[in-house]
């Protein structure tokens, strides 16, 4: 009942803020100046007035704001999220599209930034002040300090300028018939570059992370006594030691997920990945902003989510968090 | 003896060397381009942006080809003749041609598109096509235009990137920006549209019922959107794409892909491209409206420079916006400004504007258009320059739509560095940003710097309505001494646009709009 009640009043609380976010969001687009009629215009150098009145009317944008502020606030409530100005779709088939290339980069590539980072951290914590940690130090430093593309463009001109090992661009390059085998293999080479490059820096932080809390569960008396209890190294490291430390892995991993969307941005473009992050970043430049309201919506939806998991997980993971 | 057998022995080098310039195109195979950006839809009457011409140029057909010399080829044109009044124009067209869902192509449908297709909805040429009264279908395979007014640019503006024919029986009595053949277009050209995943490929296949017997030779092409520059150029140099287009990697880093043994880079094919990058001003300024500031400004830049170190190289200096490919118009005889810093601070002391107690004599903000890599390494030597003589220039940088904006709506600005397109011909490419009669603030793309001037309206419009090229060609020149006259702008740079391309892709250069024609002559040599 107390879990049930708790669940609710966050959810209303969650609710407010997507109200003000979406709000704010539309009324920062219009700060800008210049709409998606400037842009279609001046693409494809259109020099006639009666052009550009002709496609502010068909689009809309000739309505006073406070009107469209309405009629979008009007088309979120009824799941309307009408119809993208720069492309030629709905905005929600563009982001259905997208969504799962995104979603398995993000995925993959916090996966992997998270058992990297976690062996990575471990390893450092055991040899601490000795050579490996050294190694692993200066390894993670250099992680978190290059920019993901210039890792990105450094893979493509190892792996497929010079080796020709992986293929650069895309999710895909089989055309016609193929087995769902021979598709999730090409697309698992597509993905080896893009998730690495977006998970480096993310490695980076766990590392120094699990490092710094396995130092600090490492002495403790509960380790001491598993020790004394004659328990073997590496399950005294990963039951006793490694599980305690994790706590502050998962607060990390679920602040990321934004900041993960805002990396994608650069990963997608340099590798051309069919995601959400290019899409947003494109109909920013063009002004679309049915189609820019779209994806902030969902991406709100999506961090407001997760940092309601974190919170219920944390209670799980630490009983002494209460629910209040 | 010997001589024979040394004549024998040319003759042998001579066919083999042959062999290798005139092979016999091969069928088959797939070819990969790169596009730096996805195409909104697919229907080119609506929309001029390259990575939708490009695209749509295989799927359809226009009326006319133009050879690298501007020669006029049929397309879906047989034949043609203009009335000489340039009252009529009479397309006689291609028998049995086939739209790709198998119904007849006929008149009806090039009526279609130019009353209700590119018409009026392609910006580029709507003002020359609003000359169109009316187009007579006295059969199937008979389109007659009949013109208003004669318009003399209207028969180099029929490719089919510009003057896209659409089927009527699909778009007519449609909402043609809505229609859903604008994603899966059904044409009549070389290649039919196969597959559209959104955000990674396009990817089109042989039309086994193109009009032309035998072609297209290859059987599949794939445009690859790689949004990242580096990437693209790292995409050609691995061989992931065959092909970059329209100078779309770094023109730095062009010259030594162009060098690699696999690849060569061409600059023919951008004769509708042809683009020329300048400095203009806002002719309302307080400062930069006087004429002689203009002109210091003009002997401060060195355009040498410009076109070694930021375009390295890639066209020629320019001394009219009216680009050197048009040979129908431009000339070089206009008044020059050569480099001097020291005449650019004679100039302004002259004008009034001396230098103040900090040394300065006034400040001045740069725009420049973002679009590519150039203009903002132009943006930051012009502004170099500038401090030389004495002027306390920055540099503003803006998103695309914000400079729109500000260049033709909001008009605060001073100079503005960008280029345009001159399209086929000045009456379409330049007119519109020089005549009085297309100041229209909020438009863009229109006379932005708000130049007037009355004897350069008069020569615009006769050019545009007069056939004769001998006398067209007078009023362009007349058009190029005005303008480098008044200075409304300062050309650059005469831009060359390149390709670069595998070695084994042939054929893909030989008209006047290169890369946006239909491939239907394409083939790959085998590895």
């Amino acid at each position: 009942m107390n879990f049930l009640r708790y669940l609710l009043r966050r959810l209303a609380q969650a609710a407010l803020v997507l109200g003000l976010v979406i709000v704010l969001q539309f009324l920062l687009l219009h700060l800008a100046p210049g709409d998606v009629a400037d842009v279609i215009a001046g693409e494809s150098q259109a020099s006639d007035p009666a052009f550009v009145q002709q496609l502010r009317s068909e689009l809309g944008l000739d309505r006073p704001l406070p009107v469209q502020l309405l009629l979008h606030l009007q088309r979120v409530v009824t799941l309307d999220w009408g119809q993208a100005h720069s492309m030629d779709a709905p905005v929600w088939q563009l982001i259905a599209e997208r969504l799962p290339g995104t979603a398995l980069l993000m995925v993959s590539a916090l996966l992997l930034a998270i058992v990297l980072g976690v062996a990575l951290g471990i390893l450092a914590a055991l040899h601490a002040r000795r050579g490996l940690d050294g190694l692993i130090s200066v390894l993670a430093l250099l992680f978190y300090a290059t920019p993901g593309f210039l890792v990105g463009i450094g893979l493509i001109l190892i792996f497929t300028v010079q080796l020709q090992w992986l293929p650069m661009s895309g999710m895909s390059s089989l055309y016609g018939d193929a087995s769902w085998w021979q598709r999730s293999v090409d697309t698992a080479r597509h993905l080896l570059m893009p998730m690495v490059s977006l998970s480096l820096f993310y490695v980076a932080i766990y590392t120094r992370l699990m490092r710094a809390a396995m130092l600090e569960v490492l002495p403790m008396d509960h380790v001491r006594t598993a020790r004394a209890k004659g328990l073997g190294r590496w399950r005294i490291v990963w039951h006793h030691a490694a599980r305690n430390a994790l706590l502050p892995i998962v607060t990390m991993a679920g602040l990321q997920v934004s900041s993960l969307l805002g990396g994608s941005v650069i990963v997608e473009t340099i590798f051309g990945w069919p995601g959400i992050g290019r899409l947003a970043f494109e109909a920013v430049f063009k002004r679309d902003v049915p189609l820019v309201m779209g994806i902030l919506l969902l991406s709100s939806v999506l961090v407001l989510l997760v940092s309601l998991l974190v919170d219920l997980i944390y209670t799980r993971l630490d009983p002494r968090i209460r629910l209040r | 003896m010997i001589p024979l057998l040394k004549s024998l022995a040319a003759l042998v080098a001579l066919s083999a060397s042959f062999a290798t310039v005139a092979q016999a195109p091969v069928r088959g195979g797939t070819l990969t381009v790169a596009l730096p950006t996805e195409p909104a839809h697919l229907n080119s009457a609506i929309d001029t942006t390259q990575q939708v011409k490009i695209v749509a140029g295989k799927i359809y057909s226009g009326l006319l080809k133009y050879d690298l010399k501007m020669n006029m080829q049929p397309d879906l044109a047989e034949s043609w003749s203009v009335a000489p009044d340039g009252r009529t124009i009479t397309f006689k067209l291609r028998k049995g041609v086939k739209w790709h869902d198998g119904r007849d192509f006929s008149s009806a449908d090039v009526a279609f598109s130019i009353m209700k297709g590119f018409g009026p909805n392609n910006g580029l040429v709507r003002t020359t096509f609003a000359n169109v009264e009316s187009v007579q279908t006295p059969d199937a395979h008979t389109a007659v235009l009949v013109m208003r007014q004669p318009a003399a640019a209207l028969m180099n503006a029929l490719p089919v990137a510009t003057a896209t024919i659409l089927p009527a029986h699909i778009y007519d009595n449609t909402d043609i920006r809505r229609n859903p053949a604008n994603t899966r277009p059904v044409g009549t050209g070389p290649f039919m549209f196969s597959e559209w995943r959104r955000g990674d490929a396009i990817v089109l296949v042989r039309n086994p019922n193109y009009f032309e017997a035998g072609k297209p030779y290859l059987d599949r092409m794939v445009f690859k959107v790689i949004p990242d520059t580096q990437a693209r150029g790292a995409a050609v140099e691995s061989g992931a794409v065959d092909m970059v287009f329209h100078s779309t990697v770094a023109a730095s880093d062009a010259r030594r892909l162009a060098g690699l043994k696999n690849l060569e880079l061409t600059t023919d094919g951008y004769h509708f491209d042809s683009t020329v990058s300048f400095a203009e001003f806002n002719m309302q300024h307080p400062i930069v409206g006087k004429r002689e500031v203009r002109q210091a400004l003009a002997h401060a830049i060195d355009r040498k420079f410009v076109l070694d170190n930021v375009w390295m190289g890639f066209g020629k200096v320019a001394t009219s916006p009216v680009h050197y490919g048009l040979r129908q118009a431009h000339t070089d005889s206009v008044p020059q400004y050569a480099y001097d810093l020291k005449r650019a601070e004679q100039l302004l002391d002259e004008a009034g504007f001396k230098r103040g107690a900090n040394g300065m004599r006034f400040k001045l903000t740069i725009d420049f258009v973002p679009f590519g890599d150039q203009y903002p390494k132009v943006a930051q030597y012009v502004r170099q320059q500038f401090v030389q003589i004495g002027i306390d220039a920055d540099v503003r940088s803006s998103d695309f739509a914000t400079w729109v904006r500000r260049i033709w709506t909001g008009r605060d600005w001073a100079l503005n560095l960008s280029a345009l397109t001159n399209a086929s011909d000045p009456s379409i490419g330049i007119q519109r940003a020089y005549s009085s009669k297309n100041i229209v603030p909020g438009t863009p793309f229109t006379n932005g710097t708000h130049f007037r001037n009355a004897d350069l309206d008069n020569y615009f419009e006769q050019a545009s309505v007069n056939s004769d090229p001998a006398i067209r060609k007078r009023h362009f020149a007349a058009i190029q001494r005005i303008l480098a006259t008044e200075l409304p702008v300062i050309p650059l740079v005469a831009i060359d646009q390149f390709t670069i391309s595998s070695k084994r892709v042939r054929n893909h250069a030989t008209l006047s709009d290169g890369v946006y024609g239909g491939f239907a002559d394409v083939w790959m040599a085998p590895n």
